[in-house]
């Protein structure tokens, strides 16, 4: 019995290698890697900044509660990650069937099923998956101390605080991690991300003259 | 009683450039039969390339390769040369039990 569940589990693991294997090896053909990569910096980015404008404007606005706070982020955070996923799923498969409607025509074959059309639907997939989760995590992380502050454990001040300090460290990384892609220039990448997080503080002085 | 095996064949084909040669001569040897198998790039263009595939083996299984070589997204041109020889000392069902 033993040795049946155990050849059942090891049947398992092969099972999920290939799969894992057929991933990798669809992901490579498709070339999909770096538009991924792409997407995660571009659309963490523009998590983190649209939470640095939700804390900004709801600073302005007058109301530090961190409920609302949380409520509004996490809504604007699911909704980039929402049109994130259709749009880029909807741009990446028709750039894909117009190269594959070129390839036919070179070929003169029916590519359906080929391994070109597996991995350019998994490419697809796969962009538009990062392309939703990169914007929700980023303004996940951002919002962290804000739920601290609902459970009462920190005030919504120091809350409002650590949100704008991680928001900056984060994108601080963001720029590193451009910085190593690059090779180079990881200090002008660095500082280049962290400066977007500062401009949009800089606008928020402004709709705060224009406000008061 | 004696059988008909397919030894060499020699392929002309189209290949889509995204898959390299590497993926797709391994995944040809694969195949049923085959033990051998080249691959020589006559011809580059922008989005394909021409190639020579050569298998070879004792029982090349003719249309497990040809549905390899579909899979990976490769048109077949033309087959340029085969080798085919009689086996008189046993047949497929003896080799396979």
């Amino acid at each position: 019995m033993d040795e049946e569940e155990g050849t059942t589990s090891s049947t398992l693991a092969e099972l999920i290698g290939e799969k894992a294997d057929n991933f990798r090896y669809y992901l490579k053909v498709s070339g999909v890697s770096e538009i991924a990569r792409r997407y995660f910096v571009m659309n963490a980015f523009d998590g983190a900044v649209t939470t640095l404008g939700v804390l900004i404007g709801a600073l302005i606005g007058g109301g530090l509660s961190p409920r609302v706070i949380l409520a509004a982020g996490m809504g604007a955070g699911i909704a980039m990650g929402v049109s994130g996923f259709f749009g880029a799923y909807l741009a990446e498969e028709a750039e894909r069937s117009r190269k594959i409607k070129e390839l036919e025509k070179a070929l003169q074959i029916d590519l359906d099923d080929s391994v070109i059309d597996k991995a350019a639907k998994i490419a697809a997939l796969t962009a538009a998956i990062i392309d939703a989760l990169s914007p929700v995590l980023a303004t996940a992380v951002s919002l962290i101390p804000f739920v601290f502050s609902v459970f009462g454990l920190i005030d919504a001040w120091t809350a409002f605080i650590a949100s704008i300090g991680t928001i900056l460290i984060f994108l601080l990384i963001l720029g590193l991690f451009l910085g190593k892609i690059s090779g180079e220039r990881i200090i002008f990448y660095s500082l280049a991300t962290t400066l977007a997080g500062l401009i949009t503080g800089l606008f928020g002085l402004f709709l705060h003259i224009l406000f008061s | 009683m004696a059988e008909a095996k397919i030894r060499k064949l020699v392929i002309d084909s189209l290949k889509p450039r995204e898959i390299s040669l590497v993926d797709l001569s391994k995944a040809l040897c694969e195949v049923y039969g085959a033990d051998n198998v080249s691959i020589v790039v006559n011809e580059v263009d922008a989005n394909t390339e021409t190639v020579t595939i050569t298998v070879e083996g004792d029982d090349i299984d003719f249309e497990d390769l040809i549905e390899t070589i579909s899979e990976y997204g490769c048109a077949i041109r033309s087959v340029d040369a085969i080798e085919v020889y009689k086996d008189k000392s046993k047949s497929k069902n003896l080799n396979n039990m």
